[in-house]
């Protein structure tokens, strides 16, 4: 054979194994997040289910200004879950218009809701994947695709009805196309068009994302001084943003449509949008005449002025609710190394991060910061920048959630991207430093493997992951579990049961998503009372009732009382019967309630507790 | 004749604004509550020019803090209802006479408009600002008594303006009389709506001080600090003897009522608290049609204001922030607070419309195009701005207007009749009734707001001399003495009262 035939060969067969991988990539991302999807229902999705109800029967009356039922405000989850209860409308059993209708808060609802966000957030991976390539290579890219796929918190959430997710998704995607804007000179607008689309969405999903609106000017001013950039340019790109985020705010918000302010905003809006569009065009520094400049200006602030007065009603509300954030605690305690705690302090998220991380996790993000150091003097330091821009955004995020006292450990997935994106760049580097090809591919094989194995091997309960070197036991004790993991087992065995249609069960309020999978009748414990406690069947209880039901938070004020979810329920004589384990952790026990005690009645629980 | 065609012009837009704002000028119906206690207090000044009252004379309880019911009425500076008495004296009492004096003064306000706009920028300029400004929606609508607080603010508008032309031509010229006239017209502004007149002293500091913050050439600026110290007292001189004579006559309410100023600072009035960006709808609302281009001009205009160190540009923003500023950390936020940035953001405007539609050599075909756009834009907004003045003036308010009830109550009942009124609750165009038949007749007029309240403040008005008589819309078991089908109230006399002195004769 001749050398050109070698060659192409090598092409074919190189082309092969790209698409080998590609398509692996696409299941891996697809497959583990769209699975299963009736399983494991947790916190707050019959709520995000109950909005997403109430927003596309506001949609399809066209009463715009109902479309708002949440402050987070949710528009995409709410838009994509809309997107499923209306392809019900093709079947025989429409959706029905009830809220309250109780056929609606099935595991198979949930799972309709949950796949299109499934879906969309497999594919923000895949474009995060795309913009990775264009930073830093392909080999990077693959593994950060990969890395991302099996992130177990980021795929967790992406399989909730909820907006933790699609929030963190669309906003790194929104930083890492404003990264390749500047890294090609600004010279294409359509990084800049996407990056103020995916912001907008990001906003519009979880308001906490606006506030990478503080971070991202120090990556323009730090850009525009490392790499020289035009300030004038700059500036259009800026305007072109800020225009496409609102032009995607007044598009994806119905509520704005009914807002009489529109016409004024589409008008100018439109006319700055088309304005910076045609001018960063050119290839030439933009040039202004100083009335241009000035109507420029003056339409601008028409601009900010109109969208202040258009949406100061909803974003009165979530700045307050931003604010009370950042002000007051949550309701439910946490557990945290061992305390119960309102606000477990700024040591929760860096704790939370560890533990939920991979096993190579931070070497690897230790190895890219290095590499990126490393680099630092070099003439040509895109790594560098690159790299300390990532690190920036995750402390940005981390900080700024240890700062606020309301803390819930899902918050942290805002900045679980930008990890991911780092330990592929902490594994890529240390690849280079072999120069066998195979040896480097297998090294990144076995990256992969050592951080996807122990994720994908709890499906679908991936949020019952834990950093392997820690013990089931201590990450039971010393952090708070999550929600909802396991029910749907505890009342699969209770189905079994025979005439299982007629057994009464008694839940706690943290077991309440029990009922949603079980075929027989369901009391929650702060509901009981004496004339209906008289004929349970089984007591259902979740290890966070066993973590922080009862029990009075270290930080309580003097003349706290415990919610009345969260106080223990009548004792009835009961006997273990069944515990469901996740990931070698007890997470759900099914008591069976016996007529009398028994005679070594060891199991009271909560004695001790105030009443 | 081309050479004075600006000022062919602008006598032209004088004489059709005022021509305009004659139309149904004396419409019956008060527009607010706020206009009839105006009027009437007006009225009662005639009697007793240094002593303003609302309830000339009470015949049952009240208290010093309530504005809408009390004897001494000091709730709104003097001078714009001395000058609605001045016109009742020449011209009798009627709605038309109260609100001649504001008709009057806001077209004489256009006219200082157009005079500060000379100064500051060319004729032409102050000629599309004075224009906007005279068939501005809501200045027809306070002129009208549309709008809160109707005379008050027309009467601050003008002085503000006499005393800030004193400022810039003081600015300019440096001569005494400027000083005077700045002085005297930051006193009578303070005498029309008090606090907001010092935005005159504002301006004129912000004078002082732009050059040091290279603002505006030194060389421009001829006002000194002594100055300034002369003008504060000048304005002493002619608010300060007010003042000082309502503090010293009526302390309790001149008390309440000064507080109640400052309250508004940090307190939700009226229920007039309103989130800081309220400043944006309501100034939406003053300029109406022309919103958007004035906007875009004062934003735009920004930029100019260190590049080209213009006295007037910088005096003019320091009027209209220093109008607005306040406004934004207010609690309490009313629709005409910001008023008097009217003329400075008109002259703005006026000065970039005539930057922007002036061709140029190196104008593209794009940029034709888009002057010949922003013309016609131009033209339409102004067209649309003479049409809703007019549509304001056109609203001519005479239903419910208790013509009847009260030239009834005039000839059938004895001087000491006292009407107790019942108010509509729900209906706010009720709420001033017993103020509107007080303006209407030489009566005392009390409200009441629970159907039985009557009986209550019969006695109470009987303890103290007066014979009470009901004037309600509800049906009552009293002996009716007149309904009036066109008032839709009936007056209602009570038992074992006299009915009237034709009664008493027979």
């Amino acid at each position: 054979m001749s050398t050109q035939e070698n060659e192409n060969i090598m092409i074919k067969l190189q082309r092969v194994v790209i698409s080998f991988v590609l398509v692996a990539l696409i299941l891996l991302t697809f497959l583990p997040r769209t699975l299963s999807l009736p399983k494991h229902w947790s916190s707050d999705e019959d709520l995000w289910m109950q909005r997403t109800h109430t927003f596309f029967f506001a949609l399809k009356n066209g009463k715009f200004k109902e479309t708002l039922p949440a402050y987070h405000p949710g528009m995409p989850t709410m838009w994509l879950g809309s997107l499923a209860l209306w392809s019900t409308y093709l079947t025989k059993f429409p959706v029905k218009s009830d809220v309250e209708d109780t056929n609606f808060y099935t595991p198979a609802m949930l799972a309709l809701v949950r796949l299109p966000i499934a879906v969309v957030t497999g594919a923000l991976i895949l474009l995060i994947g795309f913009c990775v390539y264009r930073l830093f290579g392909k080999v990077s890219a693959m593994l950060s695709i990969a890395l991302l796929s099996v992130e177990p918190f980021l795929l967790s959430e992406s399989r909730r009805a909820h907006t933790d997710a699609l929030t963190a998704l669309f906003l790194f995607l929104s930083l890492l196309l404003w990264l390749c804007a500047l890294e090609s000179n600004l010279s294409r607008r359509r990084y800049i068009v996407f990056s103020g689309i995916s912001f907008a969405l990001a906003c519009l999903t979880k308001s906490y994302a606006c506030t990478l609106i503080l971070f991202i000017p120090l990556v323009w001013v730090w850009y525009a001084k490392e790499n020289n950039l035009c300030v004038s340019r700059m500036m259009w790109s800026v305007l072109l943003w800020l225009m496409m985020i609102l032009a995607t705010a007044v598009g994806v918000c119905p509520y704005m449509w009914t807002r009489v302010e529109m016409l004024v905003l589409c008008t100018f809006g439109g006319a700055l949008l088309l304005w910076s569009l045609r001018t960063l065009a050119k290839t030439d520094t933009p040039k202004l005449t100083h009335t241009a400049f000035e109507v420029l200006v003056g339409i601008f602030f028409v601009v900010v002025g109109y969208t202040i007065t258009a949406s100061a009603p909803v974003v009165t509300t979530i700045l307050e609710k931003m604010f009370q954030a950042v002000a007051e605690s949550h309701d439910l305690p946490k557990l945290f190394l061992g305390n119960i705690l309102h606000n477990p302090g700024g040591l929760y998220f860096p704790t939370v991060t560890v533990v939920w991380s991979g096993v190579l996790t931070l070497p690897l993000i230790g190895v890219s910061v290095w590499n990126a150091a490393a680099q630092r003097k070099q003439k040509n330091n895109k790594v560098f920048c690159l790299t300390i821009v990532l690190v920036l955004f995750v402390l940005f995020y981390l900080i700024g959630l240890s700062i606020a006292a309301k803390k819930i450990s899902r918050y942290l997935v805002i900045f679980l991207p930008a990890v991911s994106v780092l330990t592929a760049l902490g594994a890529t580097h240390l690849a280079q430093h072999f120069t066998r090809k195979w040896v480097r591919y297998a090294l990144l094989v076995s990256v992969f493997l050592l951080q996807a194995v122990p994720v994908l091997r709890l499906h679908p309960y991936y949020r019952t992951y834990y950093h392997p070197l820690l013990s089931g036991k201590w990450v039971a004790e010393n952090t708070t579990c999550i929600t909802g993991a396991g029910l749907d087992l505890a009342a699969e065995y209770l189905n079994a049961k025979p005439d299982a249609e007629n057994i009464q069960v008694r839940t706690t309020w943290f077991s309440k998503d029990f009922g949603n999978y079980f075929v027989g009748d369901m009391l929650q414990r702060h509901q009981q009372t004496h004339e209906t406690s008289h004929d349970f069947d089984y007591d259902i209880e979740y290890l966070r009732d066993k973590q922080v039901g009862g029990k009075i938070p270290r930080d309580a004020p003097e003349n706290y009382k415990i919610h009345g979810f969260l106080r223990p329920g009548r004792n009835l004589p009961r006997e273990l019967e069944h515990v469901v384990t996740l990931n070698g952790i007890d997470y759900v026990w099914i008591y069976r309630i016996l007529d009398f005690p028994p005679e070594n009645a060891s199991e009271t629980p909560h004695e001790n507790v105030p009443p | 004749m081309r050479k004075r065609l600006p000022e062919l012009i602008l006598v032209f837009v004088l004489l059709s604004s005022f021509s305009l704002k004659l139309n149904h000028l004396g419409h019956y119906r008060f527009g607010t509550i706020d206009e009839c206690c105006h009027a009437l207090v007006a009225k009662n000044l005639l009697k007793h020019p240094f002593k303003p009252t609302l309830i000339d004379e009470p015949y049952i309880f009240y208290g010093e803090t309530e504005w809408g019911s009390n004897h001494v009425w000091l709730h709104k500076p003097i001078l714009p209802l001395w000058q609605g008495a001045l016109s009742f004296f020449f011209f009798g009492v009627s709605t038309f006479a109260f609100r001649l004096p504001s008709a009057l003064l806001s077209t004489l306000a256009v006219l200082l408009t157009y005079l500060i706009g000379v100064q500051l920028f060319s004729r032409h300029a102050a000629l599309i600002a004075s224009f906007a400004q005279a068939f501005s929606y809501f200045i027809m609508n306070l002129v009208q008594g549309y709008q809160f607080s109707d005379a008050v603010d027309i009467s601050l508008l003008f002085y503000c303006e006499l005393g800030m032309y004193g400022v810039i031509r003081l600015v300019k010229t440096g001569k005494w009389r400027f000083v005077w006239l700045s002085g005297i017209g930051q006193g009578l502004a303070f005498l029309s709506k008090t606090y907001p007149a010092f935005i005159i002293t504002g301006v004129a500091l912000a004078a002082l001080l732009s050059p040091r913050l290279l603002l505006a050439k030194k060389e421009d600026c001829r006002l000194h600090w002594f100055h300034l110290l002369a003008i504060l007292g000048i304005t002493g001189v002619v608010a300060g003897a007010w003042m000082l004579y309502t503090a010293i006559q009526f302390p309790i309410e001149f008390k309440i009522e000064h507080d109640y100023i400052f309250r508004h600072l940090t307190e939700n009035i009226e229920f007039w608290g309103a989130p800081w960006h309220r400043v944006l709808n309501y100034t939406d609302r003053i300029f109406d049609c022309f919103f958007i281009p004035v906007a875009v001009a004062v934003c735009g205009g920004v930029t100019r204001l260190f590049r080209e160190k213009h006295m007037g540009r910088t005096l003019l923003y320091a009027w209209g922030i220093g109008v607005m500023v306040p406004f934004l950390f207010a609690t309490t936020k009313t629709p005409s607070a910001t008023l008097i940035k009217v003329p400075a953001f008109y002259m703005i405007f006026g000065d970039f419309v005539v930057r922007t539609v002036q061709r140029k050599v190196k104008d593209t075909r794009m940029h034709r195009w888009f002057r010949k756009g922003w013309m016609v834009t131009l033209c339409f907004f102004s067209l649309m701005t003479i049409y809703m003045a007019y549509d304001s003036t056109a609203i001519n308010s005479d239903t419910k207007t208790l013509l009847e009830t009260a030239t009834f109550a005039e000839k059938h009942l004895p001087p000491n009749a006292v009407l107790l009124v019942e108010i509509n609750g729900k209906n706010p165009a009720y709420h001033c009734d017993a103020h509107y038949l007080m303006f209407l007749t030489p009566f005392t007029a009390h409200t009441y707001h629970s159907e039985h309240a009557y009986k209550a403040m019969s006695r109470q008005v009987k303890k103290n001399g007066g014979i009470p008589y009901v004037v309600t819309e509800s049906e009552l078991p009293l002996p009716i003495l007149f309904k009036s089908e066109k008032d839709k109230r009936t007056l209602y006399a009570l038992p074992d009262m006299p009915i009237g002195p034709d009664e008493n004769k027979k």
